[in-house]
């Protein structure tokens, strides 16, 4: 089950936008869910990801001032919404990211308008919720969709490489996907066939140094 | 028988009479000198004595002058002159020194032209005696016509003598007609001497006063008898006080400490062969002293003084050491000082001038104020007058005389050449006095190339002062004073009999006008003081509402949010009531936050907090606190007050909110630059104000501490400029926008309130600690 999830440091704000949102999912008759959070601290920023991993996240939305509040003992953080985003696009490439807020035109915030999904005013969004919530399930549900197409052609061409049935287009494919997917692998796929080839070359070395051996036993 | 027997004759009776016939006796004699055939003598008319006396001394107070002169070649170390016109008929001059013997008083002081000092110069004490022509005794002519002296000396009892000097003005009679008699007095006042009267001295008791003496008078005599002994040596061996009942002056001696007000001494010595000056500088800029030599020719050059009657390159005038004070009449040169600029001011218009003084006794009447021709005897002024360049303007500087005290030291030894004119006033106009006054200008003219070169410091020294006293308070003073001076001088005006009753009316209808005027342009004063409060109020609200305002702006859009929520809730396909129950407490929560902002804005500028009244301090900043304390908490802000401790003083509150609400807003700003812990601690502790050279002043200090990063060291000596700001162009660390006035607004307040700001890092929060000293007030009794 796919869910849209909220970051804002702001309990009762949080707590409102995730109502709105969900009256007007379930009006608009869908079936995602929304979930929300506290900024993680700055030592814990790269929470975010099992914790959109775990959730199923398949959408987020922000706030920009997210460093003001404490709850539970925890925060203020130090970083804003125009911080964070790059932290997450770093393992979630296409991931439907919006900010919601009062500071619309903060010159940060516009600065990294290309990251986001789009920049949505607090105001704009209470009073016409429906028009973006419509947009927040397209979004998601086009991410969804891609995610599992995309999931699917990197298992298949990771069999075709494994099995060494691969041609070099394929390879190339991988290596895009993986990179797309944010899918971590060692030592990458180019450097597996130098390492057979070293291997190859120093097995050559020995069956030379066997027959040198040999030829002078004899 | 012939002529010279017949006054044998009667010379044998008078002689043979018991007791003898002394008047006689003198009278025969001189009868029988005239008739030497071969040699004749001078004789003299009573009336003489009333020429030198009476008639050459100027003023009575060049008579009583002369008088303390002669204590002072007695070794007197104190001389009390009571001066009574108005409730009795008296004048009294009574010194501690050595007083006569009997035949000292018979054979000297009755001696007239008879001068101790011509056949021994010094006295005693090592005193250059100051008079010679033995002639000063006559001048008790001047001030009364009856003489009654009384004289002690170590060595013989009591003796006195009384002089009725109408007695010389009558025609025909020799002096030697004229009777003085001797008598033994039963007592004498003398002054005390180590709390003691003084076992010997002189008192001298002059009464049917020829002249009334005045106000002015008493003035110009107080001056003249200030002067007397320089008030440039620290020894003070020779005291002088005077009593009287025409204008009681409070008997002030000089004060030397007034010198140390000077901006710039300068020292001149000359030492009486040689063609080389030595100048000595100091100026209240600079610790160390300067040291410059200069030759006479081009000391000449500089001064602008045609050399060609010079002779030798010589300077005539011998040894002479020259002392000026250079003084700045305002109030930047009584600053660390015990006195006021009224009093500096006092101390000038009395001593401001360049004396002379020979053997350490003034010489009349160079430098006197009181003085038509001799106060400004090098012509300073019309200097000035011609060229009234100031200090700006380098090449043409000049000084002006109330600005200089100064003395010119010679002596009777050393300046043989420079010698007293006949008629008791001022020195020969001699080469050898050409050549001092030469000395004397070219010693001024040192003084103000010195200052010139001052400038940078002098300037700098300025501005400082400027931030100390505000612009109304000097032009409040300066008004006040100006008032002040016209009531004693429309006083003066009423009170003289002269004055036309027209013209009196004009004044005092000129007087009242100005005066009126002066009290609109205080209460104007007042009340732009009061508008510039009003105005740093709204400033205020204006720099709080770019830091808090997009706080209030949130707390809108969450209102609207939380409707629309609560709306949306029960409008679900299955509504949501506990959803919308719980979004319409937040809104209720929100529209609150909403009011409390407008009534804060609101409460800034009320009219009550415009009035200075007796404010408890605690109260106002628990107060502010209270209201700004929710724009914190959503800040995660912990503001601490508890170490905020009762305080009263008479203050305006709009002031302290002001203060305070400016320096909670660039707290909060710090603050929130920092994740994690956020906290502001505010303090209000009673304290003194412990400064070198300064009384300890009452007051409290408002300290307030923060979390954030501090003042960065870049910045920290441009803090106090108006519109310098670090949140001008926000950064990613800030995001209000400052105006670059908080602190400026601080800082004209505390300035204002005659307080101190300053700020440090707080060593506990690690960030900016912000303390603001003021002074206790109490509500003046009106």
């Amino acid at each position: 089950m796919c869910k849209i999830g909220i970051i804002d440091d702001n309990k009762e704000q949080r707590e409102t936008l995730k109502s709105l949102i969900e009256s007007h999912l379930e009006n608009l008759d869908s079936n995602i869910k929304v979930v929300d959070i506290f900024p993680f601290a700055d030592e814990h920023i790269d929470d975010y990801k099992e914790w959109i991993e775990k959730n199923d996240i398949e959408c987020l939305i922000f706030d920009e001032q997210m460093h003001n509040d404490s709850e539970d003992e925890k925060g203020p953080v130090g970083y804003r919404g125009n911080q964070l985003v790059l932290r997450i696009r770093k393992f979630f490439k296409d991931m439907p990211i919006y900010v919601i807020t009062s500071h619309k035109t903060d010159d940060d915030l516009q600065e990294k308008f290309s990251e986001f999904e789009d920049i949505i005013g607090r105001q704009e969004f209470v009073e016409e919720g429906e028009k973006y919530v419509k947009r927040f399930i397209r979004a998601t549900q086009s991410f969804l969709n891609e995610n599992i197409s995309e999931l699917s052609e990197l298992k298949n061409l990771s069999e075709l490489v494994a099995s060494g049935n691969n041609d070099a287009n394929d390879l190339k494919r991988l290596r895009a996907l993986q990179l797309k997917l944010n899918v971590q692998i060692d030592s990458g796929l180019g450097e597996r066939k130098d390492w057979l080839d070293e291997y190859e070359s120093k097995i050559q070395f020995l069956e030379e140094l066997q027959k040198k051996i040999e030829n002078k036993i004899k | 028988m012939n002529k010279i027997e017949e006054i044998k004759e009667k010379l044998l009776l008078a002689v043979q009479s018991n007791p003898p016939n002394f008047d006689d006796i003198i009278s025969l004699s001189t009868e029988l000198a005239k008739q030497d055939p071969t040699n004749q003598r001078f004789y003299i008319d009573a009336k003489t004595l009333i020429h030198l006396g009476r008639d050459s001394i100027k003023d009575h107070s060049t008579a009583l002058l002369e008088l303390v002169k002669n204590s002072y070649d007695a070794d007197a170390t104190k001389v009390d002159i009571e001066i009574f016109s108005e409730t009795k008929d008296m004048i009294r001059v009574a010194d501690n020194g050595f007083g006569m013997t009997e035949n000292e008083l018979k054979n000297s002081w009755l001696r007239i032209g008879y001068s101790g000092k011509r056949t021994s110069t010094k006295s005693k004490l090592g005193r250059r005696k100051t008079g010679e022509k033995g002639i000063g005794r006559i001048s008790t002519d001047r001030l009364g016509s009856q003489l009654e002296l009384r004289t002690k000396s170590k060595d013989d009892k009591l003796i006195g003598l009384k002089v009725n000097w109408d007695n010389f003005d009558v025609e025909g009679k020799s002096l030697s007609d004229i009777r003085v008699e001797i008598f033994e007095p039963k007592e004498i006042k003398l002054p005390l001497h180590e709390g003691k009267p003084s076992s010997t001295g002189t008192e001298i008791i002059i009464e049917k006063q020829r002249q009334a003496w005045t106000k002015i008078n008493i003035e110009n005599l107080f001056q003249e008898l200030s002067a007397l002994t320089p008030p440039f040596e620290n020894v003070q061996d020779f005291a002088i006080s005077l009593v009287n009942d025409v204008y009681p002056i409070p008997s002030e001696e000089i004060n030397s400490s007034y010198l140390d007000a000077a901006e710039i001494k300068i020292e001149a010595y000359y030492p009486g062969n040689g063609t080389e000056i030595i100048y000595t500088y100091w100026d209240k800029y600079n610790d160390k002293e300067v040291i410059e030599k200069i030759d006479w020719s081009n000391l000449l050059i500089r001064t602008g003084i045609d050399t060609e009657n010079l002779l030798n390159n010589q300077i005539r005038s011998g040894a002479a050491t020259i002392k000026l004070y250079f003084f700045l009449r305002e109030s930047s040169s009584v600053k660390d000082f015990e006195f006021n600029l009224t009093k500096l001011r006092e101390f000038l218009d009395n001593n401001a001038g360049i004396k002379i003084y020979r053997d350490r006794i003034v010489v009349k009447p160079y430098g006197f104020p009181s003085s038509q021709f001799g106060y400004d005897w090098l012509g300073l002024a019309d200097r000035k007058a011609k060229d009234p360049a100031g200090i700006s303007r380098t090449a043409n500087y000049s000084v002006t005389p109330n600005q200089l005290v100064g003395a010119v030291f010679i002596t009777r030894d050393s300046n043989i050449e420079l010698a007293d004119s006949a008629a008791r006033e001022g020195l020969v106009e001699s080469e050898a006095f050409y050549d001092l006054k030469s000395l004397v200008m070219g010693t001024i003219n040192m003084l103000e190339s010195y200052r010139t070169r001052l400038i940078p410091k002098i300037n700098e020294a300025k501005r400082k002062s400027r931030s100390k006293e505000s612009t109304t308070e000097r032009i409040i003073k300066a008004l006040n004073s100006i008032e002040k001076d016209l009531y004693s001088i429309n006083l003066e005006i009423q009170s003289n009999p002269d004055i036309d009753d027209y013209l009196k009316e004009k004044v005092q209808k000129n007087v009242n006008d100005l005066s009126g005027t002066t009290n609109k342009v205080e209460k104007t004063i007042t009340d732009l003081l009061n508008w510039n409060r009003t105005l740093s109020g709204l400033a205020t609200i204006g720099i709080s509402s770019a830091v808090f305002g997009h706080e209030t702006e949130g707390y809108i859009t969450q209102l609207k949010g939380s409707v629309m929520a609560a709306k949306l809730a029960l409008n679900r396909k299955q509504p949501n009531l506990l959803e919308a129950l719980k979004e319409i407490d937040k809104a209720v929560k929100s529209s609150r936050r909403v009011a409390a902002w407008g009534a804060y804005a609101l409460t800034r500028v009320q009219k009550e907090k415009r009035n200075k009244k007796n404010v408890n301090i605690a109260k106002i900043v628990k107060s502010v606190v209270n209201e700004l304390k929710p724009a914190y908490t959503a800040a995660s802000i912990d503001i601490d007050d508890k170490e905020v401790k009762d305080f009263y003083t008479y203050t305006f509150q709009m002031d302290i909110e002001t203060v305070l609400i400016n320096l909670l807003t660039n707290a909060y700003t710090a603050a929130t630059l920092k994740s994690g812990k956020r906290k502001i601690v505010i303090k209000l502790i009673e304290e003194d104000l412990r400064e070198p050279k300064k009384l300890v002043e009452n007051g409290f200090s408002l300290i307030v501490s923060d979390t954030g990063p501090g003042v960065s060291k870049e910045f920290e000596h441009r803090v106090f400029e108006p519109l310098f700001s670090t949140k001008i162009n926000p950064t990613q660390g800030s995001k209000s926008i400052g105006t670059g006035l908080g602190l400026t607004v601080v800082n004209s307040i505390v300035t204002d309130l005659k307080g101190k700001v300053s700020f440090d890092r707080d060593p506990e929060l690690k960030g900016a600690r912000f303390k603001i000293w003021l002074p206790k007030e109490k509500k003046q009794r009106s």
